[in-house]
């Protein structure tokens, strides 16, 4: 009897157990989120404003006609499918998911998306370098339309479903409203919608209840997004070590952007979940090659042959897990990835690097590196030292941001700018192959290869022009790309369904009560 | 009086006027663009001076003068370049409302503090007591306040849970509510300002302690409290008025320290971005606001003293 009692004891205990795990495992509604973001939001409209703290926040709000899963391809959003392509591969035709509802209640149709892509077109710079392609665009019916170029165009979707000033869709009459500004009113599609904005202080957004979402898994930027949570609040601070405290005292839930220093301490954190995002930018020396010293390929040359790249990536980002020497071009986990030239990267060679300024009748002219307060100001020392331990004589100018802006625009100003350059769906758009970027890469081989890249419509054939412009990176040495970098996330242990992706962002994420 | 206030009154126009004309020009002299800020560091500089265009920036600067000096004639600022477009004087009282709140609290305490401290230790002066208050008083003028902000956020909100650890809440949003964030930046800005009014006090008193009038006072044999805070006190009190008009004065600038650290959306921070963000027309409203409270504080400091000591006349 008593062996009875026991046996249906424990199986009674297994039940409750059983369910009460299943039940702990399931999403649930309800609950605020409290997220730090590391700057004041310049606007909520990433079409005017595309910077990353922008468009994190624009992202829960709005959505692109198309989005990148988590191997960074192209999937639908707004879109029913992909856009049929004609055989001349000029045409694109769209086809939107119908029922889609902005937050005011109006219905999504063919009328706003062509306003926004048209309003994309003259505010932004994606926008303009896709319509510099665009022949026309032509609406067949509400949820259907036709973009025509004038050429083949592999970047021409990339372009649009950017998550940083891509083409974001907007009703038709906030586009008249704001032709050629920033929104002041902010309806879209996204799960969340926007409640309030006090500036410096918080940015609030609700759930949207009639969310529309698209009927396959969630992946990368895309696929199901479920607001879960019932708000979202913003907290924009700056200091590394007060968005620390904030969230460690229980006053914020999330925030990204803390010092890699960091994570030994929090990682067995009682309260907190650590993350460290992957690896989604890069540290890149842009060298001037239209005055001065720095137009000698040979003297670009020694720069490169001097760098120890491990001793600047662990001063800017401490601990290993949130940088890597990497010498391709493009992440290391990205298609795009080749090591063609790593012979040139890492040499740490400053014997070679006083030869070949020798060669180059180097006579100690000033070499003068940019760098901006924050991270590439640590960045900046490191390299200083070990240029001048080949021979450079260096003067290093940090400053804020906003001289350095200036400052890089004249090419008589400086011989070396650093900064950080995040990665992109396509290497097409990095910062670092872009000619009309300060450092200016404008030799003709580039050019042509770089034309061949962006029309080129065949990955294979792409992923070789890839190589080819990484090869001639290693030989014309325009830049130096010193590695990539990540950040350390942290996060309310509270809080499930985190994506630790690219970009943080909150659909699908929920609150254990 | 009269006519010594509207003197004074008067006087803040031609002030004003060259003020406005200093900012404007100066910070157009730093190098760097609002539009730059906007677009980020990846943007190209033809991005940016499309925008730059398009913001209106590129336009001669004497006719951005113009049209802003007869917009503020009106009474209107222009708007945020950097903050959603929003009216400068919108952004300006959103973030003098904390900064105001904070100011009047960590003034009145440390004044009180610091009173009480210098007075008890002028009167048992150079025993363990006036020695003490004097330690305390130099630990509150040397300890660096971005230091003592993170330790105090260390120990009683992180180890000690009990506090907040950053942020504001305004009064309307309850005075529990709200008091319990201003605890911590409250405390560390009292610190940090009463040692100077505790000494000063101190000070002053010791001086006057020893003058005639105070020995005449107690041969009458006034009792010790009479002499000390009827007669001694109110003559402390009008360099001590010069002191919190100045500290007054001081804070409602704004400690970037302090709200940074509490991460407070006060008026220090919003200058700083807004230099840091090259958003001109904060930058000149912040400008002009704080030195219109100024002229107000000294003003009002004049008054004082003459509350104070009925023998100054203007």
């Amino acid at each position: 009897m008593r062996n009875k009692l026991l046996f249906f004891a424990i199986v009674a205990l297994s039940v409750i157990l059983l369910f009460s795990n299943s039940y702990a495992a399931e999403p649930k509604m309800g609950g605020v989120l409290n997220a730090v973001i590391d700057t004041y939001p310049s606007t909520l409209d990433s079409v005017a404003g595309p910077t990353t703290a922008n468009s994190i926040l624009a992202s829960h709000m709005f959505e692109t006609l198309l989005t990148f899963d988590d191997s960074l391809k192209l999937i639908p959003m707004l879109v029913a499918d992909l856009p049929k392509i004609s055989d001349d591969k000029l045409t694109y035709t769209f086809k939107l998911r119908s029922g889609v509802k902005f937050h005011n209640g109006k219905e999504l149709t063919t009328e706003d998306v062509v306003a926004s892509i048209n309003r994309w077109s003259k505010l932004n710079s994606n926008g303009r370098n896709l319509f510099k392609y665009v022949d026309s665009i032509k609406v067949i019916d509400p949820l259907t339309f036709d973009l025509k170029l004038t050429e083949p165009l592999a970047v021409a979707l990339t372009y649009l479903a950017r998550f940083g000033g891509g083409a974001y869709i907007y009703p038709k009459e906030l586009c008249e409203k704001y032709p050629d500004k920033a929104l002041e009113e902010y309806i879209g599609t996204g799960p969340y919608k926007f409640v309030e904005w006090k500036t410096q202080r918080y940015i609030k957004m609700d759930r949207y209840d009639d969310y529309m979402p698209v009927d396959f898994p969630a992946t990368g930027f895309g696929g199901k997004k479920v607001a879960y949570l019932d708000e979202i609040i913003w907290h924009p601070i700056l200091d590394k070590a007060v968005r620390v405290n904030g969230v460690e005292g229980g006053e914020f839930d999330f925030s990204d952007f803390i010092s890699g220093d960091e994570y030994a301490r929090l990682k067995d954190h009682p309260d907190i979940q650590t993350y460290p995002s992957a690896l989604r930018a890069s540290r890149v020396m842009y060298f001037n090659k239209r005055a001065g010293v720095m137009t000698d390929v040979k003297i670009r040359q020694a720069v490169v042959a001097a760098l120890d790249v491990e001793p600047i990536l662990q001063a800017a980002s401490g601990d290993e897990n949130f940088w890597e020497a990497n010498p391709g071009i493009a992440l290391k986990s990205s298609m795009w990835w080749s090591d063609i030239g790593k012979e040139m990267y890492d040499q740490a060679d400053p014997e070679k690097a006083k030869m070949l300024l020798k060669e180059a009748g180097y006579n100690g002219d000033k070499i003068r590196i940019l760098a901006s307060m924050g991270e590439t100001d640590i960045i900046s020392i490191v390299v200083k030292q070990q240029l001048e331990k080949a021979g450079f004589n260096v003067d290093l100018q940090i400053s804020d941001f906003a001289t350095l802006s200036d400052r890089r625009k004249n090419p008589e100003l400086w011989e070396i700018f650093i900064s950080g350059m995040t990665w992109k769906a396509d290497p097409a758009m990095l910062t670092i192959l872009n000619p009309g970027y300060p450092g200016w890469w404008e030799t003709s081989k580039f050019l042509e290869l770089l034309d061949k890249f962006q029309i080129e419509l065949d990955l294979d054939k792409r992923y070789t022009i890839m190589e080819e412009i990484q090869e001639l990176f290693y030989t014309e040495f325009p830049a130096f790309k010193i590695g990539d970098y990540g950040n350390l996330r942290i996060l309310n242990k509270q809080f499930k369904g985190f994506a630790n992706f690219n970009e943080p962002f909150f659909w699908n994420v929920w609150k254990e009560q | 009086m009269i006519n010594y206030l509207l003197k004074r009154l008067l006087a803040l126009i031609p002030i004003l006027i060259i003020v406005a004309i200093f900012i404007f020009f100066i910070i157009r002299v730093l190098p760097g663009d609002p539009a730059a800020m906007m677009l980020g560091p990846e943007a190209t500089a033809e991005d940016v001076e499309f925008l730059s265009k398009q913001m209106g920036l590129d336009r001669p600067i004497p006719i951005q003068f113009i049209e802003w000096i007869s917009n503020i004639v009106k009474g209107d600022f222009g708007n945020s370049i950097f903050f959603n477009g929003q009216p400068v004087t919108k952004v300006i009282f959103e973030h003098f409302g904390p900064t105001l709140t904070i100011t009047l609290i960590s003034i009145t305490l440390s004044t009180l503090f610091g009173i009480i401290a210098g007075v008890v230790a002028a009167i048992n002066h150079n025993n363990i007591f006036d020695r003490f208050m004097m330690v305390i008083a130099t630990g509150g003028a040397a300890i660096p306040t971005f230091w003592l902000g993170l330790m105090v956020v260390y120990y009683f909100s992180i180890n000690l849970g009990l506090l907040p650890p950053t942020g504001y809440k305004p009064l309307s949003e309850g005075l529990l509510m709200s008091g319990r964030y201003m605890v911590l930046p409250v405390l560390t800005l009292v610190f940090g300002s009463f040692s100077l009014k505790a000494r000063m006090t101190r000070s002053n008193m010791l001086e006057v302690l020893g003058s005639d009038y105070i020995r005449t006072a107690k041969a009458k044999g006034l009792s010790e409290l009479l002499v000390n805070y009827k007669h001694a006190l109110r003559n402390v009190f009008i360099t001590l008025s010069t002191i919190i008009g100045i500290g007054i004065a001081r804070s409602l600038g704004g400690s970037v320290i302090i709200e940074t650290i509490f991460n407070i959306p006060g008026i220090g921070r919003l200058l700083v971005s807004s230099v840091f963000s090259r958003d001109y027309p904060v930058i000149q409203g912040i400008v002009i606001f704080y030195t219109i409270i100024l002229v107000s504080v000294n003003l009002i400091t004049d008054i004082v003293y003459v509350l104070i000591d009925p023998r100054i006349k203007y």
